[in-house]
């Protein structure tokens, strides 16, 4: 600590990461952002985060959305922490609760979009090795494919059926039930 | 999608997404879905057959499926109407969301006793199957009505009887293959024979009688009849505390199976020790269990792929669940003690209850007299509230769901082979 306000600086600078997209554009993120993603954390402990973590796999697009996604968690992280102390009282109980609805709610826009951009969530976070945003997207996956018929799930997701009449027979005849 | 009228949006290309995403994405979605849907999956299209199919990709799925404890209870059919038809069911209770899933239900004859036969009231008809399947009448022991017993689960598979027919299934995807009937013996066991693949049933003839000697069966699942063992302890055993006395059935005390060796709870006949068979050399042995358990009850699961036991007392607040760490050694470890509130749950106040942990994580269920069962966490937090109506449930068994292919329900059908009644209330 020669100087203590140089100090702070690098301690500021090194606090924030750069997230470079497979088109090139480059993404400022605090570092606690950025270690929602375990990638991106391990990166930052074996110190190869100088000048910027190139990103191939992640367009511009499905990066800024993941980061607006680890942004609200890493504050919700924060905020979990920070409640986990000895303080127990109505009050407090009530905002974090309110959180946690603020969160679910944030979870639920952020899913409001097409299924293309859903499965580039899901492989970027898979990538990225971003827990909660992996089970957030591959949920709603499960969700949308729950309860249908194999001709609704071929509507909804423009598949073609390429099984010969013999095959979808024999597989029908496996587990009728499940066709019922 | 910043285009204020908004482009056409990208078409979603599922067959490709499924087909080059990595395991992890593929075990995450398949592990979220009901078993219909994954089987519905299959005939969508080939590569979603595929992927539905991968057994690779099932086995994980399996693994991952936590344990749900399965509640075996029966209520009249029509409560409102003097129709003798009863509800036979089992459901599974998925612990972290405190949901129960019907696992088996349909509706039969109540077992209607000697006063109304003697009387002369007809049964009435028995809508779901032909009745000649089923011989009523003469209950053996205790009599009363009858079950849907669930004997074993093991592997995703359960065995299970209904008066005098008796299963081996898969309820998640509805196969079956047919026993014969084991009423007239105590079955104490399925197992995997890991050498050979095969799903094998242990059971004993029952010691009625003070000159008889106690002579052990394994039935492979798929024959019709089974192979006499004989009583044999291993010669390794440094005692015999009883294995001439028999066990309790497993539909009580289920043994859990571990690598080759299954291993029944502790129990008074065998001197509260742990019976070990081992289903390579068929041969039994006996293991320590932990010290302080004398006038308790035992429980075994499986943790960490190590045994594990909850000892509990019924009525008394406080209950354990021990690891075997040092499986040869006998050497046993206290993971939870848990206390449950009882001052501050009247739920329990004035009546009988029994505890016992269910899960690895400490998920303790209490059995009440007024058949109410509660869920509670490690520490005495109380989750969930399930009353029943009529009958106390059974709570002693988990499933573990499996969509993995066995080769037992491919064999061909006997041609008196009855199909099970168990999912036609489902």
């Amino acid at each position: 600590m020669a100087s203590a306000g140089s100090g702070d600086e690098k301690a500021a600078a090194a606090a924030m990461i750069t997230l470079i997209s497979s088109d090139n554009e480059k993404f400022e993120v605090t570092e606690a952002t950025a270690t929602l993603s375990q990638t991106i954390r391990h990166m930052i402990e074996d110190g190869c985060t100088d000048g910027g973590v190139p990103l191939p796999n992640v367009t511009s697009k499905i990066l800024a959305r993941v980061i607006e996604y680890c942004k609200k968690h890493a504050t919700a992280a924060a905020g979990e922490e920070g409640s986990s102390s000895s303080f127990s009282d109505a009050a407090f109980l009530e905002v974090d609760r309110a959180f946690l609805e603020e969160l679910e709610e944030f979870d639920d826009a952020f899913l409001e979009v097409d299924r293309a951009t859903l499965f580039d969530l899901i492989l970027a976070a898979n990538y990225l090795d971003i827990k909660g945003l992996l089970n957030l997207t591959c949920q709603k996956v499960a969700d949308s494919v729950k309860g249908k018929t194999p001709e609704q799930i071929r509507e909804m997701y423009n598949i073609v059926n390429d099984l010969t009449p013999e095959e979808e027979a024999e597989i029908r005849r496996e587990t009728q039930w499940a066709f019922e | 999608m910043a285009a204020a009228l908004g482009p056409e949006p990208r078409q979603a290309d599922a067959v490709a997404f499924f087909r080059d995403a990595a395991p992890r994405v593929v075990i995450e979605i398949v592990r979220r879905l009901p078993a219909r849907s994954v089987l519905r999956l299959r005939s969508v299209c080939k590569a979603l057959r595929d992927v539905a199919s991968y057994r690779a990709l099932l086995a994980t799925v399996h693994l991952l499926h936590p344990p749900q404890p399965l509640i075996c209870f029966g209520l009249s059919a029509c409560p409102d109407r003097y129709i003798q038809l009863r509800d036979y069911c089992v459901e599974a209770l998925d612990l972290r969301s405190d949901t129960l899933r019907p696992v088996f239900r349909f509706t039969d004859n109540e077992y209607y006793d000697d006063i109304a036969n003697a009387e002369g009231l007809d049964a009435p008809p028995i809508i779901a199957f032909g009745k000649d399947s089923i011989q009523y009448g003469e209950q053996d022991g205790d009599g009363g009505d009858p079950r849907l017993t669930v004997h074993a689960s093991l592997d995703g598979l359960l065995l299970v009887s209904f008066i005098n027919i008796w299963y081996v299934c898969n309820p998640a995807t509805r196969q079956w293959a047919a026993l014969p009937d084991l009423s007239d013996y105590d079955v104490i066991g399925l197992y995997a024979h890991v050498s050979s693949g095969e799903y094998r049933v242990l059971y004993h003839i029952g010691k009625d009688d003070e000159e008889a000697s106690t002579c052990y069966y394994v039935l492979k699942v798929g024959d019709q009849v089974a192979r006499n063992i004989g009583c044999p302890i291993s010669p390794e055993a440094t005692v015999d505390v009883g294995l001439d006395i028999g066990l309790e059935p497993a539909s009580l005390s289920p043994p859990v199976q571990l690598g080759c060796y299954l291993h029944w709870p502790p129990q008074e006949r065998q001197g509260y020790h742990i019976l070990v068979f081992d289903t390579e050399t068929e041969v039994f042995n006996w293991k320590r269990a932990p010290n302080p358990i004398r006038n308790g009850r035992m429980q075994l699961l499986e943790m960490d792929q190590r045994l594990a036991m909850s000892v509990s007392k019924n009525g008394k607040p406080s209950l354990e669940l021990w690891r075997l760490d040092n499986y040869n050694g006998d050497i046993w470890f206290q993971v939870y003690r848990i206390t449950i509130p009882v001052m501050r749950m009247p739920d329990l106040h004035y009546i009988d209850w029994f505890p016992h942990v269910v899960s690895p994580q400490g998920d303790v269920l209490i059995e009440c007299e007024n058949k109410l069962v509660l869920h509670c966490d490690r520490n005495g937090n109380l989750l969930q509230k399930f009353q029943f109506r009529e009958e106390a449930p059974l709570v002693r068994h988990t499933l573990k769901e499996t969509l993995l292919p066995h080769a037992i329900f491919l064999a061909p059908k006997p041609d008196d082979a009855i199909e099970p009644p168990f999912f036609q209330g489902l």
